[in-house]
This record gives structure tokens, C-alpha cells and sequence, in this order.
């Protein structure tokens, strides 16, 4: 039907094609294409929704992209097959199009141009309804159901009426072209999520007791859901700065919670002197970093991977973390208790590395989160001759929680008891006692597969994080090659790459960065050197035909 | 009960340190036998700097912070804990330069903490440069031509920031800060006490504090403000220097604010619930 986008296998209808919203904010674009990547996602199909704003509340050009498909879809490409355009400055989506795509809306050049005033003025409706009416008509457009739409516009709660009533008027008043999409009948429980909401309640899962942010972008979301939740025992607070908000935390972590930070690539360089501060104090720590373009403010509302060496390095002296990077939202709710795990278990600072696309992208699961480990907040039954950094095999002292024993934590180099010292011979003691904390550390990340390897092939695609969806997507398009996905940047999983790069024909490494900083991470730990680097750094992901297309001639 | 420690002291003979430090000793004392609380309840809290040497000094609880970042800490204590018993620490660099911010924001957000400012207008263990609360003129090491500068009103701020207790006191009348230090350990909420310090190296007001200083009591804020604002930290000859509680008023703390609780109220059972990723069923 659509050239590239659907494929007749025999026996096998397969699907996939993409569409686009695109409007001012404040319209509700963002909220349109929940709908339908929801209404498809619930009738059994693989969804993903990418959203694209500017940093304002009203006006501009926002536009989100939802892809469709009867096999997993995660990531998007930049040609839609229905366009939904009504924004005064995004008419140039009409040419976004695949051939023989569809467009509706309110700007000159769209295939199908409908008189949403009028419609609203007969309905007495207000504009808001707007893209109610025009997802009536989209429906039409693809010879989808009315029914399905109502269903899914239940979620205005008391205007859901008025809502449906705009849509049904779209779709009856539609006169446009249709292209029905022919859809196999599918079945099977389909979990839509993004980054955000799996952070959040996978903090939840893994018993977080406070989470303490300042406001930033794109980690507020993360605040938001949290501080929504009820009934999950859990204390959601903003305080003034990003510095009150780290101190805070590992004020917490002293009292004995399970404390959490949140915040994107300034705040975090903020937070750094609190991090040596946990580096020193050796009380666990949590912190979700979700980076954007920088230098400085950048921009804020679009994604990078560019804090990389930052995350694996910021802070003053030496001192042991752990940093993850889940690739996807069932990822990172699987990865969350493990982030509580190490940071409790061994008094250590874990980092959560997501980006924007990550953090409010959808994505589609089928199934379930399996956990590797068993959190808690580890806090040791004090005895009278507990000392709050005592010397152990493994490096890591007992946590205890304060109150039940005078604990001490402390900024200064201390002895074991926690008091201040700065003679030779009590400095290198406790400088070698935390030194046994990064083997100690690394043995226990090296159990929870900190490399993962998807498809098969001789040459390699190594990439991180958020960049695994496209280059999953763009992989069945790619011959012969399979992908090394490094979950955990530290401790680095050395053995693990080094061998996978030296089984391997061609290497390319895939970043959404400018200087492709996994390279020399790589560099680092193994010897290595990838020569070859897929990069982008416009603020955008990769999309998956984009992707795949760069890769073919990366490993020509 | 034993509140000292094996650790020497390093303060300067004479240092007026001693008397804030054996003034804290002694309410925690009477805290602890008019059972109001435990010795294991109290945590001390401190910045960084010659105040911050408490934490060795007194056997309670420690958290030894960063400078300008004591207040902070704090909040996430009580925070993960509002059973705790928080004494504050912290110096003029502590909390009127590096961690104004905190300073400001905790008046506001009243978490229940005392917090006692050794106020000796003056950076003593960088060697003598001025403070927010440095008189002008005053030729630091930093400012030979002497510091250009008028010193900031804490007090006033405090009170003007939303301060639920605010009171100053003068490190070497150790009766009327005892009882001042009690009032505010045991004060619901952000309770804050600047107490003047002469620095006998640096910056030794000794000498201009005989004879200045009248006693207040808790007034309404207006009162308070203008009592607040009869010195200016300016060290100016003829002033006369109000010292006591200017303001006391029960407010929603911050711990409240956020229903926290201690880790051991909450349901052991909480942990790992899988069912949670149920909730993202489309």
C-alpha cells in the first residue's frame, strides 16, 4: 500500500507506518498523539512516540511522531505517512510525507484542508477541541474505527463528551483522501511507557523512601509523576537549588532513607561537590541524570549523550561510582533497584544516565520487568562497637542508620570512628581502605550483565543508552552486523568489550554526540581504538532509516 | 553520659569557641536528663571552618559537611528522619557567603533545626579576610585598603525571610546561651541564633562589646524588625547591641510539609514490587 513502510510476507501481514502530529503548543499535540499511540498500543500493536518541543508553553512548533507496527518498533524516522498539521508555523510537515501520504488540517498545502472553525463554532466547542476534530478525521483517513478514538478520548475526564463529540463531527465531515490501513487482528498485553514513568516507579519498586529535586529539564517529568503518586510511603520535595538539593539527599541517606536526586546536565554540574562529598562521606546516593545539548544551556528541550565523560568523572579526588545507562523504559525499571542495590549495599553514588529522547519518548513492551536483584537499604543491626568507617576486607563499611547510633559522617579524611585525621599513615590507610571499593564494586556489576549483545553478525555496532532503539531498528536493514549495548559505563565492563571488539570484522560506535566520547571510554579501559563513529549532535535522535543508511556506509 | 571526645582541640588559646562549645555540651545535658530526648538523638551538624571543629569535639551523632552547605544537609536529616534531634553549626562564611541561599530558603521552608551561626565577622581559618558581616573598613588580608563593604543584617534577614525563632547571643555570656540554645534546640522548626564570637586572632571585638548589649524578648514581628535594626554589625561606637530572642511562632516545618516519616515507620514490605509496571498496561 504505502511503498517502503508496509511489506506482504506470505502468511504475514506486517505493518509499519508512522504519523505525525504537528501544531503550537498549547494545542495538544503531545496529548493527540498519546491518544493514538495508546488506542494502537492497547489493540495489541508495537508503538513508539517521539516528542519534539521547543522550550516555550505557547505557540512555536511541536510535533510528535508515532510509529505503528505488528513487530517491535523503537524508534522513528523523519517521513510520516498521515500528517495531522494545524500549527501556524508548522506548515513545512505537509512535505515531511511519504509518497502517497496523507495530510490533514489547517494550513495551506494539506491534502485534506478542514474548517475547524466552522466545525467548533457549530459545536459551540471551544478551540482547545481543536485536534479533536482532526483526529476524527485522521481516523477516517486511515479507515479506522470511530470507536477507538472515543474510547481513548475518555481521558479528558468531564470534557471527554464534548471531545467526542468534536471527533465524530471530524470524522463524519471528512471528505478527504483515505488510504485504509489494512490491519491484522492482533492480541497480547502491550505496556506503554516512557523513559520518565519507568525511572519514577521503578524507584518506586525498589523502595525509595525521599526523592529531592529542583526543577530542569527534561528530568522534571520524573518529579512530577512522583510527586502525582499516592500511597507509596515516599517524600517528593523541591528545594532551592540543585546544591541544597544533593546535600539534602545524602542528609537523608545519613538518617537512614533510600534517597534519590534527579536533575539534567547543569543541575548535575551543580551537584559535582556534593558527589565528592558522597565519595568521602561513603553514604549511598542515587542521582537520575538526564542529559540535553550543552555547552551551558544548550537546549534544553532536545537530547544529547554529550555528558558522558562528565557523568563517569565529575567531582573533585578520588572516589568509586557506579553509572548505567538503560537503554529503554523497561530497562531503566529493571535497572532502578539495581541503582538502590549498589548504592546502598556499597555506600556509593549510582548514576542513572538517560537523555531526553529516552526520558519522554513512548515506547511499547509485551513483557514484564525482571529484577536481578533483591534491594534494600542495608542498614546494619549496630552493635556497641560499631565505628561508622570501619576498615573491611571489602573496602565497605557497615551502614548504619542514625539515631540508632551516633553516626558520623563526615567531608574530612577520618579514621575509623569518623573523626578527623591528617597524619601519615592514617591518610593512606583510609585513602587504601576506599581503594578496595572499586574491585569490590566492580565484581558486583560484573553479575548483573553489564553487556548486552543483540543479533548476530561479524561486524559490530557498540552504542549506550538511548541510541539502542534506532539502532535496533536500523540493524534490520543493516547486513552482518550484531550490536554490543554497554549498560553499565562504570565500573566499565573491560573484558566483556574488549573481547566482543576483538571478535569482530568492522567496528562502528553510535552516539548522540559530537565527539563520539565512548570512543575513548573504550580507549581506556581496553586499548582499543574505534576509528569509525556514527554521530549526531543536532539535538535530534537518530532516526531508524536515517540510521541504517549511515551504517551501510560506515561498514561498506 | 559523656558528650566529649579523644580528640585534641586545635582552637587558638583563648578562642571564645570553647565557651559556644561547652554552652552546647551543657543543653545537650539538660536536654538528655529532663529526658526530652536521647544522647543518640542529637546529630551535629557543621560547615566548614574554625566552628566546624565541633563535630571532633562533641560525642553526638556527626555530619561533617561542606562550606556553605551545612543547612542543606540538614534539611535531607530531618527529611529521612524528623525524629532526629538537628543542631546546626555553621560560621558567617558558612552561612552568610557560600551558603546564603541555604540560609535564606530554610527561614522560609522552616525545617526543625537549631542553627547557631558563630558569627565572628571574619574568615579565621583562611587566615583573616572579611565576611558578609565584616564592619567596613576592616583591613583584612584579602582588602589591605580595607574591606569596601557594609556588613549584612542576619538577624534582620532571618526575621524578614520568615524565621519562626530568631535570636542572638554573645558567646561569652554562657548562662543566657545555654538557656537561649536550649529554647531553640527544643523549638518546632527553623530556629535560628547568631551568636557574636569575638575571634581573639583575627577580629577581636572583646573590647566593643563591654557595656553595649541589652536584653529582648520575644515581640511581634514588626517590633522585632525594628529592635533587629538597632545594630548594624558596623561596630560603630555609640550603638547598643540587643541580644535574646526577637521572635518566636509556630510554624508548618518542612518535614511536615512533605509527610515525611522515619525509614522504620514505613511497611517492611514495600520493596520490589513488580506490579507497579502493571500500571503502564495500554
Amino acid at each position: 500500500l504505502f511503498n517502503k513502510t508496509i511489506n506482504m510476507r506470505p502468511g504475514n501481514l506486517i505493518v509499519n507506518f508512522q504519523i505525525s502530529v504537528a501544531g503550537e503548543a498549547g494545542q495538544g499535540i503531545a496529548r493527540s498523539a498519546d491518544i493514538i499511540a495508546r488506542d494502537f498500543a492497547s489493540r495489541g500493536f508495537y508503538v513508539f512516540n517521539y516528542r519534539d518541543y521547543g522550550s516555550l508553553i505557547k505557540g512555536g512548533e511541536n510535533f510528535n511522531l508515532v510509529r505503528v507496527g505488528t513487530e517491535p518498533v523503537r524508534s522513528n524516522n523523519w517521513k510520516s505517512d498521515y500528517a495531522v498539521v494545524f500549527g501556524r508555523f508548522s506548515a513545512h510537515h505537509v512535505k515531511r510525507l511519504e509518497r502517497g501520504g496523507v495530510s490533514i488540517g489547517t494550513v495551506p498545502g494539506v491534502k485534506a484542508r478542514i474548517d475547524t472553525a466552522a466545525v467548533l463554532r457549530e459545536l459551540k466547542a471551544p478551540k482547545i477541541a481543536e485536534n479533536s476534530v482532526l483526529l476524527g478525521a485522521l481516523y477516517r483517513s486511515m479507515g479506522q474505527p470511530l470507536e477507538f478514538l472515543l474510547r481513548q478520548l475518555e481521558c479528558f475526564g468531564k470534557h471527554s463528551g464534548m471531545n467526542k463529540k468534536a471527533a465524530t463531527h471530524g470524522y463524519e465531515l471528512y471528505g478527504g483522501p483515505v488510504r485504509p490501513l489494512k490491519l491484522p487482528k492482533r492480541r497480547g498485553t502491550r505496556y506503554f511507557v516512557s523513559g520518565s514513568e519507568a525511572v519514577s516507579l521503578g524507584a518506586v519498586a525498589a523502595g525509595m523512601d525521599v526523592y529531592i529535586a529542583y526543577p530542569m529539564t527534561p528530568a522534571t517529568p520524573v518529579l512530577h509523576i512522583l510527586a502525582g503518586l499516592k500511597g507509596h510511603d515516599i517524600s517528593v520535595v523541591q528545594l532551592e537549588n540543585e546544591i541544597g538539593v544533593a546535600n539534602a539527599a545524602l542528609g537523608a541517606s545519613y538518617a537512614g532513607a533510600s534517597a534519590m536526586v534527579g536533575t539534567s546536565s547543569g543541575g548535575y554540574a551543580l551537584m559535582t561537590e556534593t558527589l565528592s562529598l558522597q565519595g568521602m562521606s561513603e553514604l549511598p546516593l542515587v542521582l537520575y541524570l538526564a542529559m540535553r545539548p550543552g555547552p551551558a544551556t544548550g537546549v534544553p528541550t532536545y537530547t544529547s549523550q554529550g555528558d558522558l565523560k562528565f557523568a563517569l568523572y565529575g567531582g573533585h579526588g578520588e572516589f568509586p561510582r557506579v553509572v548505567m545507562a538503560p537503554g529503554d523504559p523497561l530497562e531503566a525499571f529493571e535497572r532502578m533497584p539495581e541503582a538502590f542495590y549498589l548504592a546502598n549495599r556499597y555506600r556509593t553514588l549510582s548514576v542513572v544516565l538517560s537523555d531526553k529522547h529516552l526520558a519522554e519518548s513512548g515506547f511499547t513492551f509485551d513483557s514484564r520487568p525482571r529484577f536481578r536483584v533483591r534491594p534494600q537499604r542495608f542498614l546494619a543491626k549496630p552493635g556497641k562497637d560499631y565505628k561508622s568507617y570501619r576498615k573491611t576486607a571489602d573496602g565497605v563499611p557497615p551502614r548504619a542508620p542514625a539515631g540508632r547510633v551516633m553516626l558520623r559522617a563526615t567531608s574530612y579524611e577520618h579514621d575509623e570512628c569518623g573523626y578527623t585525621v591528617e597524619d601519615v599513615g592514617s591518610v593512606d590507610a583510609m585513602v587504601e581502605n576506599r581503594l578496595k571499593k572499586f574491585r569490590t564494586i566492580e565484581k558486583a556489576v560484573s553479575a548483573l550483565d553489564p553487556v548486552r549483545v543483540h543479533g548476530r553478525g561479524r561486524n559490530l555496532v557498540v552504542g549506550w543508552g538511548s541510541t539502542k532503539g534506532a539502532i535496533l531498528d536500523a540493524l534490520k536493514q543493516v547486513k552482518d552486523a550484531r550490536f554490543l549495548q554497554i549498560c553499565y559505563l562504570k565500573p566499565f565492563p573491560a573484558k566483556k568489550v574488549k573481547r566482543a571488539l576483538e571478535s569482530s570484522r568492522k567496528v562502528v560506535l553510535v552516539e548522540n554526540s559530537a565527539t563520539g566520547q565512548m570512543a575513548d571510554v573504550v580507549a581506556e579501559h581496553t586499548g582499543h581504538f574505534i576509528g569509525k563513529k556514527v554521530l549526531k549532535y543536532d539535538g535530534r535522535p537518530f532516526g531508524g532509516d536515517e540510521l541504517a543508511a549511515r551504517l551501510r556506509r560506515a561498514f561498506r | 553520659m559523656n558528650l566529649n571526645t579523644p580528640i585534641p582541640n586545635t582552637w587558638c588559646p583563648g578562642c571564645s569557641n570553647f565557651m559556644i562549645l561547652s554552652s552546647a555540651k551543657k543543653a545537650v545535658a539538660d536536654l538528655v536528663r529532663e529526658k526530652w530526648a536521647k544522647q543518640r538523638d542529637f546529630v551535629t551538624v557543621t560547615g566548614i571552618g574554625c566552628h566546624a571543629k565541633f563535630y571532633d569535639y562533641i560525642n553526638t551523632g556527626g555530619f561533617y559537611g561542606l562550606h556553605g552547605r551545612a543547612i542543606p544537609a540538614a534539611n535531607g536529616i530531618v527529611l529521612g528522619n524528623p525524629e532526629l534531634k538537628v543542631m546546626v553549626f555553621a560560621g558567617d562564611g558558612d552561612a552568610y557567603a557560600e551558603g546564603i541561599s541555604h540560609f535564606v530558603h530554610a527561614a522560609r521552608m522552616n525545617p526543625n533545626y537549631a542553627l547557631f551561626v558563630h558569627n565572628n565577622q571574619v574568615f579565621a581559618l583562611t587566615t583573616g579576610q572579611f565576611t558578609p558581616t565584616t564592619e567596613k573598613g576592616f583591613p583584612g588580608k584579602s582588602t589591605p585598603q580595607g574591606n569596601p563593604f557594609v556588613p549584612m543584617n542576619p538577624v534582620a534577614m532571618a526575621l524578614e525571610a520568615g524565621a519562626g525563632f530568631v535570636a542572638r547571643e554573645y558567646a561569652l555570656d554562657v548562662k543566657n546561651l545555654v538557656s537561649t540554645m536550649k529554647k531553640a534546640i527544643k523549638h518546632k522548626g527553623f530556629a535560628f541564633v547568631d551568636i557574636i564570637q569575638p575571634c581573639v586572632t583575627f577580629h577581636d571585638v572583646r573590647g566593643y562589646m563591654k557595656g553595649k548589649t541589652y536584653r529582648v524578648k520575644p515581640m511581634k514581628l514588626d517590633r522585632a524588625l525594628k529592635e533587629a535594626r538597632k545594630w548594624d554589625y558596623s561596630l560603630s561606637p555609640r550603638a547598643r547591641i540587643p541580644m535574646g530572642v526577637f521572635y518566636r511562632k509556630r510554624r508548618t516545618t518542612l518535614e511536615e510539609a512533605f509527610g515525611a516519616e522515619a525509614w522504620h515507620k514505613k511497611h517492611p514490605k514495600r520493596p520490589l514490587n513488580g506490579g507497579l509496571w502493571a500500571k503502564f498496561k495500554a
